[in-house]
């Protein structure tokens, strides 16, 4: 087994007791063949946790936008068949952890561990947003940007262990959204 | 002119030379999305004059509509035809959050949150 730790990874213990503890497990054709079940998943991830918060509709509005940019990650770079996705969410008293585990190609598990070291290692995410815009076309497939806007504009820490086992490629992403520094 | 996208809509109106985006725009990829560029290119290509691009009403819009905007909004500048005006809500967070990156990519933008 290979692994490779990125970023702010399990900065809460493990064994730390935590609220609304939601656990969901799906197949990533499910979500590709019916796209919009990422934005539904995400709308109901956002009403599960705003409801109790100062400004519910402001944060649900945030959390269902972080919420979907990470599902739909997921779901466009993980193998489609035969391999499962699992999102879990934990509340620890103002932060939200968001973890999504999905199975990934070779060719991706690569270029998103250089793809997100480069995001976290960068102090000028402005200068990236302009600099990736610039070399998009309107031919583009893939717009690249959704981490890069989450880290930029959103009060949020990410981290994520690659895990290579057995011809698998394992990507354990983790964001801790701090809900009071978004009110 | 009424364009449907998704769970969104998008209507141009002529006289006042405004651009509408209404519900939630969560399109899977740039590829679905060339639509709504082809919609934005169609009506206003030529056009002279103020320009507004009115996300009041849009609950949601995803990285790649994001993305697909800023190529936009970065043609515009390249063409200088239009005087652009971004209207946005302070009650909608992802608008308070992100719109502020169009006006990075042109600070001519009039940003009206």
């Amino acid at each position: 087994m290979e692994e490779t730790i990125i970023g702010k990874y399990n900065i809460i213990p493990e064994n730390l007791p935590a609220e609304g503890d939601v656990f969901i497990r799906l197949k990533p054709i499910d979500m590709i063949a019916y796209w919009k079940r990422c934005g539904m998943l995400a709308d109901f991830a956002a009403a599960f946790y705003a409801y109790t918060r100062d400004e519910p509709t402001v944060q649900e509005n945030s959390i269902s936008t972080v919420f979907n940019e990470l599902i739909e990650n997921a779901t466009k770079y993980s193998v489609k068949r035969g391999a499962e996705m699992t999102i879990h969410m934990m509340l620890y008293d103002s932060v939200l952890k968001i973890q999504i585990e999905n199975i990934t190609t070779d060719q991706h598990f690569e270029s998103f561990k250089s793809h997100l070291t480069n995001l976290l290692e960068s102090d000028d995410l402005d200068t990236m947003y302009f600099e990736i815009l610039a070399e998009k076309s309107e031919g583009s497939t893939d717009s690249g940007i959704g981490l890069l806007l989450l880290l930029k504009d959103y009060p949020l820490d990410i981290g994520a262990k690659f895990t290579k086992e057995n011809g698998r490629n394992k990507v354990t992403l983790q964001a801790f959204y701090r809900l009071d520094d978004d009110e | 002119m009424i364009l449907h996208a998704g769970d969104a809509k998008v209507t141009y109106d002529k006289e006042n030379q405004d651009v509408k985006f209404e519900g939630s725009m969560r399109l899977a990829n740039m590829k679905e999305y060339d639509q709504v560029t082809e919609f934005l290119k169609e009506n206003t290509n030529g056009l002279a004059g103020k320009l507004t691009l009115d996300f009041t009403e849009l609950q949601f819009l995803n990285s790649s509509g994001i993305t697909t905007l800023s190529l936009f909004i970065l043609n515009c500048k390249k063409k200088g035809d239009v005087e652009l005006l971004v209207k946005g809500s302070k009650d909608v967070a992802w608008q308070q959050k992100s719109l502020a990156n169009f006006k990075k990519l042109w600070s001519d933008i009039h940003l009206e949150i």
